[in-house]
């Protein structure tokens, strides 16, 4: 029985070294219009994509043209299919030019990430 | 308001500790005192820990009713958010608001047993090993879906509950020591200890490897990171208080069994050693806890 003691502490380094907590802390995984898009159609709505289910109350976006200027949009609502997924409303039509988004979430788990990114509404040049 | 120093999540990171700390001493303590003490032994141990126990409950009240206001800080937009009705009412809708509800009502029933005059040891231990398992219901166990999930918070409340009675237990046994010397029953409390000591372990170790298995699935790791650095740290807390505990178990046992006083004196110290390594292990975890290991 004297190798009992070795083997628990093997087993416990090796548990330490493994055995953490899972930090599902929730990230951009897609988003609609895409980070960095041309989009043509200006877009109603914005979709977000995390890697981790969110809870609705606490995660939504701030969307601000080139000029810096808040372009008003709704509350977030959850993705009636995926949780991990959120709709924001865009209550302003938007006009040609670089949107900035703006994102705050917080994860099932009680982790909040924030991030942004971008993207361009460019309608086709109208032909004469 | 985002620039204070004391800002709601390190508040909320003290109060994690404060939780496990003071649930872990409930339930170890009260497992010592029903279980491991002989009965006589555990009658004159009972008044000597009722202020450290007292002193635990009154903790494990107070951290309870400052969490919601401070979650509602944290997710809400800073201090100015932790009265706020809206954001109060937010916070019960999110999963966290739903552990607060289940904690808030174990902690009035732990009060309520204040008024029992016989079992009260038994209904707060009880009550203090629901309350450590069920912080596997919020945190990190809750990622991964359906039956997968509800194997990983089963394997998490294990790994809580074995880990509390072993450390939870370290206060009472060196109270023992010192009151009691290498007396007889002190000698049988320390032995049972060490028995139920080694279970707890091996429960501890089994369900961290499993929890491995669950959460990482095998991604490596980033040695760059300070999540990583913080690990190493507690790797390091790890390795010496299982070395503690050998030398308590192998060297210091054998000379309390033969009824040194000196070998019992020793091993207090050596049980309050690995108190004080195991109080760091749960601080560094604590503070894992918070961090993100998907950054640098």
């Amino acid at each position: 029985m004297r190798h009992e003691p070795r083997a628990a502490a093997l087993g416990l380094i090796l548990s330490a070294i493994v055995a953490m907590p899972a930090f599902a802390h929730a990230h951009l995984a897609a988003s609609i219009p895409a980070a960095d898009a041309a989009v043509a159609v200006a877009p109603v709505a914005l979709v977000l994509h995390f890697t981790e289910e969110v809870e609705v109350g606490f995660t939504g976006v701030t969307l601000k043209d080139a000029g810096g200027h808040l372009v008003p949009t709704g509350a977030t609502m959850r993705d009636t299919t995926d949780s991990t997924a959120i709709t924001v409303p865009v209550q302003a039509p938007l006009v040609a030019g670089r949107y900035v988004v703006a994102w705050h979430a917080l994860a099932v788990d009680g982790h909040k990430t924030t991030g942004s990114y971008s993207f361009v509404v460019a309608p086709k040049a109208a032909t004469p | 308001m985002s620039a204070d120093a004391f800002s709601p999540d390190l508040a909320l990171l003290a109060l994690r500790f404060l939780r496990f700390g003071a649930a872990m001493l409930l339930w170890g303590s009260g497992i010592y005192l029903l279980f491991i003490a002989p009965a006589a032994l555990a009658a004159r141990l009972r008044p000597r820990l009722a202020p450290t126990l007292a002193a635990a409950m009154a903790v494990l009240v107070a951290v309870t009713a400052a969490k919601l206001p401070l979650l509602a800080a944290s997710f809400g937009n800073g201090w100015p958010d932790a009265l706020h009705p809206d954001v109060l009412a937010a916070v019960l809708q999110t999963r966290s608001g739903t552990a607060w509800v289940l904690d808030a009502a174990l902690c009035l029933l732990l009060v309520a047993t204040l008024w029992l005059h016989r079992r009260q040891t038994a209904a707060v231990t009880g009550l203090s090993g629901v309350l450590l398992a069920a912080s596997a219901l919020t945190g990190h166990a809750l990622i991964g879906v359906g039956g997968w999930a509800v194997v990983h918070q089963l394997n998490d409340a294990v790994h809580l509950v074995a880990a509390g009675f072993w450390l939870g237990a370290l206060p009472a046994l060196a109270l023992t020591l010192q009151h009691e010397g290498a007396g007889p029953e002190a000698v049988r409390a320390v032995e049972r200890f060490a028995a139920a000591g080694q279970g707890a372990v091996t429960l501890v170790v089994a369900t961290g490897v499993a929890n491995a298995v669950l959460i990482k699935g095998g991604s490596p790791l980033h040695w760059s990171s300070a999540y990583d650095v913080l690990l190493l740290l507690k790797l390091a807390v790890v390795v010496a208080m299982i070395g503690v505990a050998s030398v308590n178990h192998f060297r210091l046992l054998p000379r309390l069994a033969a009824g040194s006083n000196g070998g019992a004196q020793a091993l207090r110290r050596g049980a309050l050693l690995e108190l004080a390594l195991g109080g760091t292990a749960v601080g560094l975890v604590t503070v894992f806890g918070m961090m993100d290991t998907a950054l640098p």
